[in-house]
């Protein structure tokens, strides 16, 4: 499968949400990476047809989404930001509806296989009122697997879940994700950097950058440095820099930071990862929703 | 159908809608019941009764003669008393005589508002068309028919039941995910809507069924199968039986309000937000209803007050004609809540 985003845009009001992207999705794991009201939920509406572009168009193999209709849906797999279930259904009742309107047949044996997946097989028969935060985000993530989707859109998986449950989850992407577009919106570094080939950077509504997650690394290679530090002195530096880390050790204290220029002469340059990246291209903290 | 089901399911499962919708049912009969009743008859009931009994049968000249030469003989002894009274001060009438006189009088005076009822009824059924006339006790059927009104409180329930249908999804945010299913469009809003429809038109149903058994309880099944123009307060619905009218009237009222429920899922659906949403489909379950009067006998009253007459339907109205406004109504209702569910924003 092939989606492909040709100049779609998005605003509400006046509120330009998303500028004009072209983006191309082959089979791979996608992370969507951006602060809050970076465009992300915004173009994971359009990719699943919930909203309409005001400008361009979405094809998948070719065919505009919109036009495609039911068949698109019907190799899509989405959970949203926040979902909601009927408090009075069970987790398996949740699935078997959903089941239904996948037009999945028989789904007893898939229900079971996702249920153990998500670690929910003990509690299928509980009401999902009762469930806690995480559990439903799990069922979530059971109902966008269920039929096997080819593309499957994930808007903030692991928010609300332990790091237990998030290392299953992407242990259960990393298994999945074969043969499929998975594409997944979160403004947790980790997340993406474990399972993601590929990143996207969004800002503001625009794409800042989209390339695997070792040439986005390559980018800034030289550009992240380490100083071994004082508290005064980390304090200070933060203080006038968003763009810094702290790493503390029973003995040390060290700044990481992301610069084009060492910020200290006696700065050392450091490997980056995807959160120096984040650090670079948002220029923030990159500690805004969980610790990686 | 297994869809429908499951929205079915949703329903009952959700907010206790059953016990919402069985406590109004409740009340709407119990309510009315504990306030005084303040109709006034234009005659005695019991005398009613008894010469209903007398005269009663199919109607017939000798029955009216009957009737009337009654009504002539107590207006005789009613005019004739003063003269009587003039007698015995002038001790020209015995005592004994003037007593049979004042009590032929009293008699008199007790029965002639049931008389006079009586002949009007005889004078209505010889100018009413052609159709099986008699002469029963028809009190209690009148007193059951002029009790039917819009239920209020059984609509009000039924607002509480069928707002959620929609605003549930948009409350708990589902309606992202069931949007990007493939059934998740059309089959799911025509399910819906046809769960909200047929909840309200079997709730409606219900509700008359419990009250006609409640009358044949008390009452029994006498008379129901006499042509309802015999009752005078319900003229020109020809060889229609009791029986028949309450059935139709009660199918009518269930059509209209399962109608005006498909509005309030328009309603819902626009509003996106529970308190608002029960405003205004309030207003637009219960305005037509309560503005009945602004069309009387026109096009107007079958288009905007289909949602439910505050009274039982008129001899003049045009079935066929309702129930295809009706079934226009409820298939342009459908299309548009089917278009706002999928609709892309």
């Amino acid at each position: 499968m092939k989606l492909e985003c040709k100049g779609i845009s998005k605003a509400y009001g006046k509120k330009q949400a998303l500028a004009p992207l072209e983006l191309t999705f082959t089979e791979g794991i996608y992370g969507l990476l951006g602060p809050n009201g970076a465009g992300k939920t915004t173009l994971m509406h359009l990719l699943v047809g919930l909203l309409a572009p005001d400008s361009g168009e979405i094809l998948a193999d070719g065919m505009e989404i919109g036009k495609l209709g039911a068949t698109y849906r019907a190799k899509l797999g989405f959970l949203p930001q926040e979902p909601g279930f009927y408090p009075g259904f069970t987790g398996e009742e949740i699935l078997r509806y959903f089941a239904k309107l996948k037009g999945i047949h028989q789904p007893q044996k898939k229900i079971a296989t996702l249920l153990e997946l998500v670690n929910l097989t003990d509690d299928r028969k509980k009401k999902v009122g009762q469930y806690s935060g995480g559990m439903k985000r799990r069922l979530g993530i059971a109902t966008a697997l269920l039929g096997d989707p080819a593309l499957l859109i994930l808007d903030e998986p692991t928010a609300g879940l332990d790091p237990k449950e998030r290392m299953r989850f992407r242990n259960i992407i990393g298994q999945i994700g074969f043969g499929k577009i998975v594409i997944l919106a979160t403004h947790i570094v980790s997340d993406v950097e474990c399972i993601s080939d590929h990143c996207i950077l969004l800002k503001e509504g625009h794409c800042i950058g989209a390339d695997t997650a070792d040439a986005l690394k390559e980018n800034i290679r030289g550009k992240v440095w380490n100083t071994p530090s004082d508290e005064t002195e980390a304090e200070r530096y933060v203080m006038e820099h968003a763009c810094a880390n702290l790493i503390k050790s029973d003995t040390t204290l060290m700044i990481r930071s992301v610069s084009d220029a060492p910020p200290f002469p006696h700065s050392v340059a450091a490997e980056p990862n995807l959160e120096d990246v984040y650090l670079y291209y948002f220029n923030q903290s990159g500690r805004d929703g969980e610790s990686p | 159908m297994s869809l429908l089901w499951d929205e079915w399911r949703k329903i009952t499962q959700h907010g206790k809608a059953m016990l919402i919708l069985s406590v109004a049912m409740i009340a709407q009969i119990v309510l009315p019941r504990l306030l005084p009743d303040l109709t006034e008859l234009p005659y005695s009931d019991t005398l009613y009764r008894k010469f209903t009994a007398e005269y009663g049968g199919a109607y017939s000249a000798e029955i009216s003669e009957n009737i009337n030469t009654h009504l002539q003989e107590i207006q005789t002894i009613c005019a004739e008393y003063g003269s009587v009274q003039q007698a015995y001060l002038a001790g020209t009438l015995t005592l004994e005589q003037f007593k049979t006189a004042t009590d032929a009088y009293g008699i008199a005076q007790a029965e002639l508002s049931t008389m006079q009822y009586l002949s009007e009824k005889c004078a209505y059924l010889d100018g009413a068309e052609d159709f099986a006339k008699s002469i029963f006790y028809d009190t209690n059927i009148k007193r059951f028919l002029d009790d039917i009104g819009y239920p209020f409180l059984l609509v009000l329930a039924l607002l509480c039941v069928i707002v959620p249908i929609f605003d549930r999804e948009y409350r708990y945010g589902i309606h992202h995910l069931i949007l990007a299913t493939p059934y998740g469009h059309i089959p799911i809003a025509l399910c819906k809507m046809m769960a909200a429809f047929f909840l309200a038109f079997g709730a409606s149903l219900l509700f008359s069924g419990i009250q006609g058994v409640i009358y044949l309880i008390q009452v029994g099944a006498e008379n129901l199968l006499q042509p309802l123009s015999n009752l005078m307060d319900y003229p020109g619905y020809g060889q229609t039986t009791v029986l028949h009218f309450y059935l139709t009237d009660a199918l009518y009222k269930a059509c209209c309000l399962g109608c005006g429920c498909l509005a309030v899922c328009i309603v819902t659906m626009l509003c996106r937000e529970t308190t608002i949403s029960l405003f205004f489909a309030a207003a637009v379950l219960m305005l037509p209803a309560l503005s009945v009067d602004l069309f009387p006998q026109t096009l107007g009253r079958y288009l905007f007050c289909g949602m439910g007459l505050t009274e039982p339907y008129p001899a003049n109205c045009n079935m066929r004609l309702l129930f295809v406004i009706l079934l226009l109504k409820a298939a342009a209702y459908t299309i548009i809540g089917i278009r706002l569910w999928c609709r892309k924003r």
